[in-house]
């Protein structure tokens, strides 16, 4: 009979039984950083769309109240979130996405293209993103890259790339979420 | 009723209701708060490193627990989607 009443009140209240505050809404704020970057629109613009829908579907929309900063340098982007409802419990309320990379020039070689042979240079690449909130510590991860098509890309580590452009050009990669990363220069 | 029967009577309705309600909050309510924990975290972690709602769902319902569409523990978890530049909503179930 109390299996039947757990099953009954958890098949019949779903959002009221399943709300449990903190992880997934800390990754879904994560997600949002990084989508806004991938889809180059402001923060706050995709931060309100996460509410409005938080609120649609029952998610604790307290932890989506958040002071940000955004900081973006020549080989990173930083987003971190300051969370006053954990931070008002005594826990420690930062919400970060960083996204790093860092290259080196490697080489050069010939290419037959279209156009005749081109110079390349071969640069390889590391990418890291660190994805940290207090309900999980650090969470480090790889994305995979995507080139445009006179670029040459191989993965040589699940972090590392070599990366193959015209000689004297920049291209910009993007990860699999969308993100630019600019190689060469 | 004899009052010594009525006391061995109360005492023997409250020990299995005690056991009952025992039961209850250490093995039925247990199981549901693992589940329930579980089903966030998972669900967390996948979206960390998912670059779609379709990427989202294929890992996760890979877990034995899981299924796409509502059911005992419902999670709906908002995916970005690079090609509509917005948030899907993606519902999964888990079982305890």
């Amino acid at each position: 009979m109390l299996n039947y009443l757990a099953w009954y009140s958890a098949g019949h209240r779903p959002y009221v039984i399943a709300r449990f505050c903190g992880p997934l809404e800390s990754a879904e704020l994560i997600a949002a950083a990084r989508a806004s970057i991938a889809w180059n629109q402001s923060l706050d613009y995709v931060l309100t769309r996460l509410r409005e829908l938080g609120r649609q579907y029952g998610h604790c929309v307290e932890l989506y109240n958040v002071t940000y900063s955004v900081s973006r340098g020549d080989s990173y982007y930083k987003v971190v979130y300051s969370i006053p409802f954990l931070e008002s419990k005594g826990l420690q309320g930062q919400v970060s996405y960083v996204a790093t990379w860092n290259s080196s020039l490697e080489g050069f070689y010939i290419k037959e293209t279209p156009y005749g042979a081109l110079i390349y240079a071969l640069y390889r690449v590391k990418y890291i993103n660190y994805y940290s909130a207090p309900q999980w510590g650090t969470v480090e991860y790889c994305p995979s890259l995507e080139a445009p098509s006179e670029v040459d890309l191989w993965r040589l580590t699940s972090c590392e790339w070599l990366v193959g452009i015209p000689a004297n050009s920049t291209v910009t990669l993007r990860d699999e979420f969308g993100v630019p990363i600019e190689v060469g220069g | 009723m004899h009052r010594g029967l009525e006391a061995i009577v109360i005492a023997l309705i409250f020990a299995t209701m005690w056991s009952v309600v025992q039961y209850y909050a250490v093995v039925i309510r247990g199981q549901l708060e693992y589940a329930l924990v579980s089903a966030h975290r998972v669900s967390a972690y996948f979206l960390l490193v998912s670059s779609s709602p379709g990427e989202f769902l294929n890992r996760t319902i890979s877990l034995p627990e899981a299924r796409a569409g509502l059911g005992e523990f419902s999670v709906v978890v908002l995916v970005p989607d690079r090609e509509a530049r917005d948030f899907e909503a993606v519902v999964l179930s888990f079982e305890p």
